[in-house]
């Protein structure tokens, strides 16, 4: 035993090193799992406190193009409104508001922080548990999705960006119906592959990419992007279709946060369904 | 020896500071985001014990790390970094200039010695990242030719953070 100590002693450098390496490996393998180590990450308060702080600096500057988006949804809301009022009132039918329960809620909120140029991009939210924001919910803007909300504090939250090699969905090509799945290869930030869908297809370039309803995260026919180019690889039944995404992951200011209310419903009822199959 | 330890809390704030608000948000070409705080390791004074250094090069990249999500992934860099940087010196520097006269201090290290270290620290430091950050043997190649590009844009704003925040007065040899 006192050999031992006196070799630790002697080698402390290397012990220490293979020591500190380790926590840090460990570290950095932690952070992929959901809801974990939210302490060393940006929803720590401090941290998320400087972005914000950060971030109302810089985004002075880009209030009017922030403006104009704004209004320009705004009219897009105020339409579909009205439209929906004609239909109401041409059918003279009463809709009672016990038939439709609400099934997602939203939730605004800024981004205080987010990178687009690593291998696994995060974002951080300035609204977290205490402004209702809950893990695994879908981030989106008005042009297309964002990501799905990692971990949450009371006054943030971390989002992992469609922009990470962690983040795959179910995507569906609009006007043939058929989904596939989505995910980041790392590269240009505006450019998505969407594999598994089969060579039968009739796909054309130009096509639109929405969420499909497989989701459990996602609402189902929120847009993506759309087929910008796409493959047969030799061998293969699936094409390998590249999508342009909607939304420019560089320029985010406000986005919504989409919480499914029938979510944990859904999850353990298909949960059941392959216990079942077991 | 407390003044060292103000001057040295004074670079790690201002390192950190100009890498979380300006350096890790611009990416030149899309991917070249250069990490110019290692400047913060490379001037840690040498006559501080070993393991001091191991713990401060850990302490300063975990804090990096909470900024960035990246987990322990700079902290991890940051501890080889610190790990090879006696042997390094040793090479560049004669013995005799370094371990035993206490008043050697790597800033006063003449231009090209100084970049010849850290340009060695801050290659290994990139090749280490941008490895396990892409955590693929298939990507290995990619990752490490990233790193040399990277490490050449970390080092010239070394270079500069050197030469603006010097202590005037210092003799150069």
């Amino acid at each position: 035993m006192r050999k031992f100590i006196a070799f630790l002693i002697k080698r402390h450098i290397v012990v220490l090193f293979l020591l500190l390496q380790s926590a840090a490996l460990l570290l950095s393998a932690r952070q992929n799992a959901y809801q974990e180590a939210e302490y060393f990450s940006s929803a720590n308060y401090l941290i998320g406190s400087y972005y914000n702080f950060l971030h109302n600096t810089v985004t002075f500057v880009k209030l009017s193009s922030v403006n104009d988006s704004l209004s320009e949804e705004n009219a897009r809301l105020k339409t579909s409104l009205y439209s929906f009022q004609r239909t109401d009132s041409s059918s003279k039918n009463t809709v009672s508001d016990t038939l439709n329960k609400q099934q997602y809620t939203f939730t605004w909120a800024k981004v205080v922080n987010s990178t687009t140029h690593l291998t696994a991009n995060y974002l951080t939210l300035n609204k977290g548990s205490l402004q209702g924001i809950k893990p695994r919910s879908a981030v989106i803007t008005p042009q297309g999705i964002v990501g799905i909300v990692n971990q949450v504090s009371p006054h943030f939250a971390t989002v992992i960006s469609v922009l990470n090699p962690k983040f795959r969905l179910s995507c569906m090509i609009e006007p043939v119906h058929y989904a596939g799945v989505l995910f980041w290869e790392g590269g240009n930030h505006r450019e998505a592959i969407l594999n598994d869908v089969p060579r039968h297809v009739p796909i054309k370039k130009g096509m639109k990419i929405l969420t499909s309803p497989y989701s459990n995260i996602f609402p189902s026919g929120i847009p993506v992007g759309f087929i910008s180019n796409y493959e047969l690889p030799a061998g293969s039944n699936t094409y390998r279709i590249t999508v342009q995404l909607n939304a420019d992951m560089r320029n985010l200011d406000y986005i919504y946060v989409v919480d499914d209310l029938f979510k944990d419903e859904r999850e353990n009822l298909e949960k059941n369904m392959t216990e079942d199959e077991e | 020896m407390k003044s060292d330890v103000l001057s040295l809390l004074f670079r790690v704030l201002i390192g950190l500071f100009f890498q979380v608000t300006l350096f890790s948000r611009v990416a030149l070409l899309g991917w070249l985001s250069p990490y110019p705080y290692l400047w913060v390791l490379l001037l840690y004074p040498v006559q501080w014990p070993r393991w001091t250094s191991l713990l401060f090069g850990f302490t300063v990249g975990l804090i990096l790390d909470m900024f960035l999500n990246t987990g322990g992934m700079h902290a991890s860099a940051c501890v080889w970094v610190m790990a090879i940087r006696q042997p390094v010196l040793s090479i560049l520097v004669p013995q005799s200039s370094y371990e035993e006269d206490i008043n050697f201090n790597i800033e006063d290290m003449e231009i090209p010695r100084f970049a010849t270290y850290a340009g060695i620290l801050i290659l290994v430091h990139h090749a280490w990242l941008f490895a396990i950050e892409i955590f693929r043997f298939s990507k290995l190649p990619t990752a490490l030719l990233k790193s040399v590009p990277a490490a050449f844009m970390t080092l010239v704003f070394v270079m500069i953070f050197r030469m603006l925040l010097v202590k005037s007065g210092r003799k150069y040899q």
